[in-house]
C-alpha cells in the first residue's frame, strides 16, 4: 500500500520526465536501481516496488496521453475562425492576448495563441470570431533563451494567430451566466481598486490579488524578482489559506457545523479559484486545502506533504505537462520547503524569538527554490531572507484586506475603500522595503544558468543534509551533502572569465533587427559592441542582459557604440544601466549626436569612462589581442550615421574580426581608398545586408571566409537584399544570419575557428 | 469502504498514541508496543465487581459501591484511564479522529464476549454529550464506540431514546457531589416502549466517578428498562 503521496508525486514526476525527453538509458538504470533495492534492501525494499509500479504507470500514462509536437508546421495567411476564449484576456500596451479554443477540424489548430494589435474589451467565455493569419511561434535565438514554441506547445497550442484591425474581430455570444457573473464581479472589483488607489498601488494589488500582473511596470516587477519577493505575485497557498482561515473564522462566528463549515470553505475556494481562472499554484493550494478539510471533517490526520503529493498526483494525471511549467515546479518546491523542512529544522533548533521562526520559514521556501530561480531567472537573491521577513507579512495584510473589500464592495462600499486604503498603504510599505534592499551591497547577484545535472547535485546534497540532519551519532553523509550543495553555489558564482581562457570568441547575439556583437578576449574581458533595439521591444533587457546573465557576465569591460541609430544604442542603454561597465566607446564624430545623452549621463552616474574612437587608434586590451579602429576620423561628416559609423577590426594571432557597422556605399569606398582594409577571417555583412552596403570590392579586399549578417525576420527593410546574398555566394564566403541560425558563437584560438549557431 | 479509501488517501505514517513511525490505518491505528501496553494493564490491578473501577488490593467492591450497590448490572471498561488508554480517547475526541472509534469499539466487544454477565442484551445506547459539545464536535464519540460495539454484535442500537435535556457545565472541575447535583434531570427517555422490559448496554467513553452512568440508568430503568449494564473504553481507580 501506499506509503505516502509525496513519493508516489516524485516516482510519477520523474517518469513523466525522463519519458518526456526520451532519456531511456537513465530511466533504464534507475529501474534497475529500484529492483535491486526490492531485492536486496529490506528495509525500503516496498516503497522501491511502489517506485518501480508507479514510474511505469506513469510512463505508460504519459505515452498514451502525449501528442507529439506536429512537424513540418506551415504559417497560413487570412483565415476566419470561431472559437471561445479560454483565459482572461490581457492588455499588455501593444496587444490584447487570449487563448482560443475552436472546433478546428485539425487538432494543431484547435488551441490558437490570438495577439489582437489593438485594445478591445474582452471576457473569458466570450465567443468570438476572428480574421488573422496563422503564424508559427519562433523558437528561441540565443542559447538558453525561453523556448516560447515549447512553452505554449505545453498547453496543445502551436500556432499564433495575429489580429491586425478591430474590424477583424467580432463577438458572436457573451459568455455563460456563471462566467459572466463571475467577470462582471472581477471588472467591478477592479474598478474598484482603481477608482480608489493611485495606478501603481492599483497595479500592484491588482496582481497580489488577482494574479494580473500585465499593469505592472516591468522594470517594478524585475526588482521585485532581484530581491526575492516576486512570490507575492504569484496568487496561491498563501491566497487560499488565508481565505479558509476567513471563512472557518467567519462560519465560527455563525456557530455553524463542521459539516456547512467544510462545505462553504470548498465553495469560496472554488469562487475564488474562477475569480483568477485557476492558475496551476491555485489549483495545487486549493487541493491541498480541500484535502486538508476533507480529512478534518472525516476525522483523518493528514500531513501536509502527503497532501502536497496527492495534490501533484492529481495535477499530473489531470495534464502531464503541468510537470515542464516553472509555476508548477516552483509552488511545489516552494510548498515542499515549507512543509517538509521547515518542521524537521524546526524540531532541531530550540529557540522561542519570533523573528527566527519568521527567518526560517523565509529561508526554508527559499532553500528550496534556490536552483529553479538560478536556473529560469539566473538570479541569487542572498537578502531575500531580510526582504521576506516583513514583506510576507505585508502582503499578507494586503491580501487579507483586499478579501475584506472584495467581501464587503456589495453591500458596505466605505468599508471596501477603507480596507483598500490600508492595503494601499501596505503596498507603499512593501515598496519602499523593497527600495531599500535594493540598495544593499549584495542584495541580489546574477549566476549562470546551472546544468540540470547540477541542479541534480544540489537537491540530493540537500536530500543528504536533511537524512542525516536529525540522527544521532556518527552523520557520514552530512559532509558529502554539504559539499555537493557547496558545489552548486560555487559553480553558479564562478565569473564568465574562468572559461575558455586562451580562445577568443565572437557572439553575434540574436536582437532581432539590429545589432549586437559580444566579443571575449582570450583573457576573459568581454566587450559589447552595440546593443540593438526597436521601436516595438527592448531587445537589451529582453535579448541582451538574458544572455549576459545566463553565461554568468556580471561585468563588461567595455561597451562600443558604433553609431547612435536605435537598432544599435538602445539595448547599451539598458546594458550600462544594469551591468558594471568600465568603458564607453563611441566614435569620435559623432560625440555630439542628441541620441547620446542618455547613455553620456548614464556614464557620468556610474563612473564609466568615455572614449571617443577615431581612426588610426588602436586599442592595446591584452597582448596578442588587439582592437584597431579603421574608420571614421575625427573630421567626418556626411548626411546620415550609417555612414560615420565605427569600423573595427579584432584581430588575434592568426584571427581577426572585421566589423563594419552600418557602414553604406560611400564609407566603404573611403574605406578602401585609405587602403584600411586587410583580409579578414570573418566579417559582419555592413547595415544588416541592405543593398546600399554592397560593394564586391570590400569583400576582394577582406577575403573572409565567413560572413554574419544580423537582421530580423521577415523585417520591413527587406533585409538582407538577396543581390548581397548573391554576391557573397559568389566569392564563395559562407553565410550565418541571425534570423535563420540564431545567435553565431566563433570560438578561436588565435588559428583555427569553431562555429556554433544556435539553431 | 470508506475506511479503505481514507487510509489510502490519507496514509497514517505515525502511532496515533505515541507518535513512533510506522504503517497504520483504521485496522491498526496505534502500534504494536501501545498495543502490548494496553494488554499488560487490562488484568494488573483487581477491579471492583460493580462498577468495575480498579482497587489497590482485592477487596471485591470499591469504597463507593460497597456503601451503596449501583443500579446497573454491570459496568466494565476495556481498561484503565491511563496513558495509553487515555492518549486514545482524547485523540478520538479532540482531534476528531473518528477512525479510533472503530478499534475501540472493537476492544469494547471483545470485552463484552468475554462476560457472561452482559447477556442477554437487546439493545444498545449511547450516552449523550452536551449540545455545545456536539455541534462543536460535530460527532458524539460514545455514539461512534456504541455503533461499532452494535454493529459487531448485531444489535440495535439507537441514540435517540435517551436524550439529554438540560445543558449541563462541564463535570472536570466538579467534586462527586457537585456532579450528582449537576446532572439530577439532565436525561429524559424519549421512546419508553422501545426500552420496557429490555436489557440495555450502555455505552460511554470514560468511567471517572459514575456519576453520569449512575443518573443514566436510574433514568432508564425509571422508563421501564428491564436491566441496565454498561461497557466503557476506560475506567478509573476507585482508590
Amino acid at each position: 500500500m501506499i506509503n505516502s503521496w509525496f513519493e508516489v508525486f516524485i516516482f510519477l514526476a520523474a517518469g513523466i520526465y525522463l519519458a518526456h525527453n526520451n532519456y531511456w538509458l537513465m530511466l533504464s538504470l534507475l529501474l534497475l536501481l529500484l529492483a535491486l533495492i526490492v531485492l536486496y534492501h529490506k528495509n525500503y525494499s516496498r516503497q522501491a516496488l511502489t517506485g518501480i509500479i508507479v514510474m511505469a504507470a506513469g510512463i505508460l500514462y504519459f505515452m498514451a496521453v502525449s501528442d507529439p509536437v506536429p512537424s513540418a508546421l506551415q504559417a497560413q495567411g487570412s483565415a476566419v475562425i470561431t472559437g471561445q476564449i479560454l483565459n482572461i484576456p490581457a492588455y499588455d500596451g501593444q496587444k490584447t492576448r487570449f487563448i482560443m479554443l475552436n472546433d478546428s477540424p485539425n487538432d494543431e489548430e484547435r488551441r490558437l495563441q490570438v495577439s489582437c494589435y489593438f485594445k478591445i474589451d474582452l471576457q473569458k467565455g466570450d465567443k468570438v470570431q476572428i480574421r488573422g493569419a496563422l503564424k508559427l511561434p519562433v523558437p528561441p535565438g540565443n542559447p538558453g533563451e525561453f523556448d516560447y514554441p515549447r512553452y505554449l506547445s505545453y498547453q496543445h497550442i502551436y500556432y499564433l494567430c495575429i489580429v491586425k484591425n478591430n474590424s477583424d474581430l467580432k463577438i458572436l455570444s457573451p459568455p455563460g451566466l456563471a462566467q459572466k457573473w463571475i467577470n462582471s464581479f472581477n471588472k467591478d472589483y477592479e474598478r474598484l481598486i482603481k477608482d480608489v488607489l493611485p495606478d501603481q498601488e492599483a497595479a500592484i494589488l491588482r496582481g497580489m490579488l488577482l494574479g494580473k500582473v500585465d499593469d505592472i511596470d516591468p522594470e517594478q516587477y524585475k526588482d521585485f524578482q532581484k530581491t526575492g519577493i516576486v512570490h507575492v505575485f504569484s496568487v496561491s497557498g498563501l491566497h487560499v489559506g488565508f481565505l479558509v482561515l476567513l471563512c472557518a473564522w467567519l462560519t465560527s462566528l455563525l456557530n455553524l457545523s463542521p459539516r456547512y463549515k467544510f462545505f462553504s470553505c470548498l465553495i469560496l475556494m472554488f469562487l475564488y479559484g474562477s475569480l483568477v481562472s485557476w492558475p496551476v499554484p491555485v489549483i495545487r493550494a486549493v487541493i491541498m486545502a480541500g484535502l486538508g478539510l476533507f480529512a478534518h471533517y472525516m476525522g483523518r490526520e493528514q500531513q501536509l506533504l502527503n497532501s502536497l503529493g496527492l495534490a501533484g498526483c492529481i495535477i499530473l494525471i489531470l495534464d502531464p505537462y503541468a510537470l515542464f511549467m516553472i509555476s508548477f515546479q516552483l509552488t511545489f518546491m516552494a510548498t515542499w520547503g515549507l512543509v517538509y523542512l521547515y518542521p524537521l529544522i524546526k524540531a532541531e533548533i530550540q529557540y522561542k524569538n519570533m523573528i527566527w521562526d519568521l527567518m526560517l520559514v523565509s529561508l526554508c521556501a527559499q532553500v528550496a527554490v534556490i536552483p529553479l530561480i538560478a536556473y529560469y531567472f539566473n538570479l541569487l537573491s542572498p537578502l531575500a531572507l531580510i526582504s521576506n521577513l516583513l514583506t510576507t507579512w505585508l502582503s499578507a495584510g494586503v491580501v487579507i484586506l483586499g478579501f475584506l473589500a472584495m467581501m464587503l464592495a456589495g453591500g458596505g462600499v466605505w468599508l471596501a475603500i477603507g480596507c483598500l486604503y490600508m492595503a494601499g498603504l501596505f503596498i507603499e510599505l512593501i515598496l519602499a522595503l523593497n527600495k531599500l534592499v535594493m540598495m544593499m551591497p549584495g542584495a541580489y547577484i546574477w549566476v549562470a544558468t546551472p546544468a540540470i545535472l547540477l541542479i541534480a547535485a544540489y537537491y540530493a546534497g540537500l536530500g543528504l543534509v536533511i537524512k542525516q540532519w536529525g540522527s544521532d551519532g556518527q552523520k557520514p553523509y552530512l559532509l558529502s551533502g554539504l559539499v555537493l550543495i557547496s558545489v552548486f553555489f560555487m559553480i553558479i558564482l564562478l565569473p564568465a572569465w574562468i572559461y575558455d581562457r586562451g580562445s577568443m570568441e565572437v557572439v553575434m547575439i540574436d536582437v532581432g533587427q539590429g545589432d549586437s556583437v559580444l566579443l571575449k578576449s582570450p583573457a576573459g574581458k568581454f566587450i559589447l559592441v552595440d546593443g540593438g533595439g526597436s521601436a516595438f521591444f527592448d531587445p537589451g533587457s529582453s535579448k541582451v542582459l538574458p544572455y549576459l546573465h545566463r553565461r554568468g557576465i556580471r561585468e563588461l569591460y567595455m561597451i562600443v557604440n558604433s553609431h547612435p541609430d536605435l537598432d544599435h544604442l538602445q539595448g547599451l542603454e539598458k546594458v550600462a544601466k544594469e551591468m558594471p561597465v568600465e568603458y564607453l566607446a563611441i566614435p569620435a564624430c559623432l560625440e555630439a549626436a542628441p541620441e547620446y545623452e542618455v547613455l553620456k549621463k548614464l556614464a557620468h552616474e556610474r563612473d564609466i569612462t568615455l572614449l571617443k574612437l577615431s581612426s588610426g587608434q588602436q586599442l592595446g586590451i591584452e597582448k596578442d589581442w588587439l582592437v584597431k579602429v579603421l574608420y571614421p576620423d575625427k573630421k567626418t561628416k556626411g548626411e546620415n550615421y550609417n555612414n560615420r559609423s565605427l569600423v573595427l577590426r579584432i584581430a588575434y594571432k592568426d584571427f581577426s574580426l572585421l566589423l563594419p557597422g552600418d557602414i553604406e556605399k560611400e564609407g566603404l569606398q573611403t574605406l578602401l581608398q585609405g587602403k584600411q582594409v586587410k583580409p579578414s577571417t570573418i566579417v559582419k555583412v555592413p547595415h544588416h545586408g541592405s543593398k546600399g552596403s554592397l560593394l564586391p570590392e570590400f569583400y576582394d579586399k577582406s577575403k573572409p571566409s565567413l560572413a554574419l549578417i544580423s537582421v530580423g525576420a521577415n523585417n520591413n527593410f527587406g533585409h538582407p537584399h538577396p543581390d548581397v546574398l548573391q554576391s557573397l555566394d559568389k566569392q564563395d564566403i559562407k553565410v550565418f544570419r541571425t534570423d535563420l541560425d540564431g545567435a553565431i558563437r566563433i570560438k578561436s584560438d588565435g588559428e583555427s575557428i569553431e562555429v556554433l549557431p544556435t539553431r | 469502504m470508506l475506511d479503505i479509501i481514507m487510509d489510502i488517501l490519507f496514509p497514517q505514517n505515525v502511532c496515533c498514541i505515541c507518535r513512533d513511525t510506522g504503517r497504520f490505518g483504521s485496522k491498526h491505528p496505534w502500534c504494536e508496543q501501545c498495543q502490548a501496553e494496553m494488554k499488560a494493564m487490562q488484568g494488573a490491578l483487581p477491579i471492583c465487581d460493580y462498577c468495575g473501577k480498579y482497587l489497590e488490593t482485592g477487596a471485591g467492591f470499591c469504597h463507593e459501591c460497597s456503601q451503596k450497590p449501583p443500579q446497573f448490572n454491570i459496568a466494565r471498561a476495556v481498561g484503565p484511564y491511563e496513558e495509553p488508554y487515555r492518549i486514545a480517547v482524547k485523540v478520538l475526541k479532540f482531534l476528531g479522529r473518528k477512525y479510533l472509534a472503530k478499534k475501540m469499539g472493537d476492544m469494547m466487544t471483545e470485552v463484552l464476549k468475554n462476560e457472561p454477565r452482559y447477556w442477554p442484551i437487546d439493545i444498545v445506547i449511547p450516552v449523550p454529550i452536551s449540545l455545545g459539545n456536539l455541534r462543536q464536535r460535530g460527532f458524539n464519540q460514545t455514539e461512534l464506540l456504541a455503533r461499532q460495539i452494535a454493529r459487531r454484535l448485531k444489535i440495535e442500537m439507537n441514540s435517540d431514546i435517551l436524550v439529554r435535556i438540560k445543558e449541563t457545565p462541564s463535570q472536570r472541575e466538579l467534586t462527586k457531589e457537585e456532579r450528582e447535583k449537576n446532572l439530577l434531570c439532565a436525561f429524559e427517555i424519549k421512546d419508553n416502549g422501545k426500552i420496557y422490559r429490555k436489557n440495555v448496554l450502555l455505552v460511554d467513553d470514560v468511567y471517572t466517578t459514575g456519576s453520569t452512568i449512575r443518573e443514566c440508568s436510574r433514568v432508564l430503568l425509571e422508563a421501564g428498562a428491564g436491566r441496565v449494564s454498561v461497557i466503557t473504553w476506560a475506567t478509573g481507580k476507585g482508590f
